[in-house]
């Protein structure tokens, strides 16, 4: 695991980020848009070139909408996402009543790519491999003709497939190889910033390390800064330097990923800690697990005061009026919980 | 395990450029078209039809000099013959010429119809659902109006506005007949675009046209064929009901409908005159529908072996 140096200028600062989307209650198009579901609520978090962020969290708690508020393919509805020194959340413009890319934010896309979480429904069933790897390419104008198909044969080869599949359709292969080729396509445009979004909880356990492996490789390799998005901790341990831990659209804690592991300080995380089983079967049984009780509120309606104070086993009486906000515990990790101080 | 390790992939076959050959889903689907009996029939009975009513009377003028409009009113109305297998009809045209003539007129109509409302109607469909929001409400709510007119007075309406040609015939019956096709495509749209390809076409910076034509429109080609397959014959049955009520082709010249139409005035005295062109109509349609159910159940994904 590298170990990044604090001096390291950030490539990416997330500040205050919130995304929320409208919710039409009851059917007909005349209906008024009334109240709104707040996906992200006030976010901060930032990535220093070449460092890897595990985001961390349940179904539904926002992970997926903040990576993709992060590369603008959601306008964010507040908050500031500055990438290499640029505000890229302001480069939008409204057009016919809807909010569209300014050309330096496309321009962009050859920078910020995604990797996505179901490898079926991320590619193109009526589209050959050649035509999946293209697209980005000619988007750009990046290569044509021969040159262009000796480009997409090298990508093949840098996330392990063979470059003699170009003719191939996505469903002539497996999971794991349909996911490298997903990772390929996000490669091609030679980005610096990847959010990979949940890109191994689709497929079997066997394939999950190689893809972790590949990701891990390919990070070293081309220098990558990687936001690494699951929903479990056993996933992102070993190839995240930090990770950050989401409930309800917010962060509740983040630390380096041995930190977090070893000294989880909010009570969501160390719940989520105890759920990761151990591979020792004596261990196994020994170990302490706090159930969660409850379901996770819904974000069109959160609780008032800490958000996970309908679940927490530790709650006190203020935790149902204040809101807790990210501290600083120790150098490096920050804790969002009225009882750690 | 080592990453950059290949995988093993399922068997390849080796195409002569050292790439390996894809099967797509079109090629999965024909597969299983060829295995469908009926559908293989109806396709090689249309394909008889096709080129009888393409080549026959071309041929039997030059061969016989049998002409679909030549009157021999000595001859009257004669019954089936060597020399007339369908026999003649009142004006002692030999009915044979008239239906393959007429058959070619149907086809035309029924094809280039159908041709014209599935180019309407996909990109109509796609566009409206794409573009979503205050634009996709209103170009939908057109249809809705259009859906609710009678559909045939519509046509009736524009074929006598427009005047009876063969051409204005295709035009106005495609251009009411986009209407379903603009429907299905909408519906598979609005579930196709919030797929994760689109908004990985979207981060890879492609434009909202590209995503419309290279994205989206390819993958409702499935329900637009079928669509296409189940308009034609009704295309058919349109042209030949506005040629009963005397809107459509115009005599002399033969359509199957105009033919039936005669006939169906004569059947009782004169029975091929009703018998010959309903017939080869009804096995046309048949063979067309049987097709258009064959295409469907190839293209189904469900069905996939």
């Amino acid at each position: 695991m590298t170990v990044v140096p604090a001096k390291a200028a950030p490539l990416l600062i997330v500040d205050d980020l919130a995304v929320r989307f409208p919710v039409p209650r009851a059917g007909g198009w005349l209906a008024q848009r009334q109240g709104e579901v707040r996906a992200v609520d006030g976010v901060s978090f930032s990535v220093a070139k070449g460092e890897t962020l595990g985001l961390v969290g349940e179904s539904g708690c926002g992970k997926s909408t903040t990576g993709r508020a992060v590369l603008q393919l959601l306008r964010p509805a507040a908050g500031k996402v500055i990438f290499d020194g640029e505000p890229i959340h302001e480069y939008w413009r409204r057009q016919g009543g809807r909010w569209v890319w300014e050309s330096r934010l496309r321009d962009l896309r050859k920078r910020l790519q995604m990797i996505f979480q179901d490898p079926f429904a991320s590619l193109n069933p009526r589209m050959t491999v050649e035509a999946i790897l293209a697209e980005p390419l000619r988007n750009f104008g990046i290569a044509a003709g021969s040159q262009r198909r000796e480009r997409i044969q090298q990508l093949l080869q840098t996330v392990g497939m063979d470059p003699r599949a170009i003719r191939r359709y996505p469903h002539e292969f497996s999971g794991g190889q349909r996911q490298r080729i997903g990772i390929a396509r996000a490669l091609a445009l030679g980005p610096d910033l990847i959010v990979a979004d949940e890109p191994i909880s689709a497929l079997d356990v066997s394939i999950q390390a190689q893809i972790i492996n590949l990701l891990a490789d390919l990070r070293e390799r081309l220098g990558l800064t990687l936001i690494f998005i699951a929903h479990d901790l056993a996933a992102v341990r070993h190839i995240s330097d930090r990770i950050a831990v989401m409930y309800l659209g917010r962060i509740v804690e983040m630390a380096p990923a041995q930190t977090i592991i070893d000294q989880p300080r909010h009570p969501y995380t160390q719940a989520l800690i105890s759920a990761v089983p151990l591979p020792d079967p004596a261990r196994e049984r020994s170990r302490q697990r706090t159930i969660l009780t409850g379901e996770l509120p819904s974000p069109v309606s959160p609780p008032s005061g800490c958000p996970f104070h309908t679940r927490c086993p530790l709650r006190e009486e203020r935790c149902r009026h204040d809101v807790p906000v990210l501290q600083q515990i120790t150098p490096g990790h920050q804790v969002a919980c009225h009882l750690v101080e | 395990m080592n990453a950059s390790q290949p995988e093993p992939a399922a068997p390849m076959r080796s195409s002569p450029d050292g790439l390996v050959a894809g099967s797509s889903l079109w090629q999965d689907a024909w597969r299983r078209l060829r295995k469908n009996k009926m559908a293989v029939a109806s396709g090689v009975v249309i394909a008889v039809l096709g080129l009888a009513c393409l080549l026959g009377p071309t041929l039997l003028a030059v061969a016989g000099g049998y002409d679909p409009d030549a009157q021999d009113l000595a001859y009257g109305p004669q019954p089936p013959s060597w020399q007339h297998p369908f026999g003649t009809d009142f004006y002692g045209r030999d009915l044979l010429v008239r239906v393959l003539a007429g058959g070619q007129v149907s086809l035309a109509v029924g094809i280039l119809a159908a041709l014209i409302a599935a180019l309407i109607g996909t990109i109509y469909g796609a566009v409206s659902s794409y573009a979503g929001g205050l634009v996709d409400s209103l170009l939908m709510r057109v249809v809705d109006i259009l859906y609710a007119l009678p559909y045939m007075f519509l046509v009736i309406i524009l074929v006598t506005i427009l005047g009876q040609s063969l051409v204005l015939l295709f035009v106005a019956l495609g251009a009411v007949g986009w209407l379903l096709t603009a429907r299905v495509v909408r519906g598979q749209v609005m579930s196709l675009k919030e797929q994760d390809f689109v908004l990985a076409a979207r981060s890879l910076g492609t434009s909202g046209r590209d995503i419309v034509f290279r994205h989206l429109i390819p993958n409702t080609l499935g329900p637009v064929i079928v669509t296409f397959t189940l308009t034609v014959p009704s295309m058919i049955l349109q042209e030949a009901f506005l040629s009963f009520l005397g809107l459509g082709v115009q005599p002399p010249h033969p359509s199957l409908g105009s033919l039936i139409n005669d006939g169906a005035n004569q059947m009782l005295v004169f029975w091929w005159t009703l018998v010959f062109p309903g017939g080869v109509m009804a096995v046309l349609l048949f063979a067309l529908n049987f097709l258009g159910d064959g295409v469907r159940d190839a293209l189904d994904p469900r069905m996939r072996t």
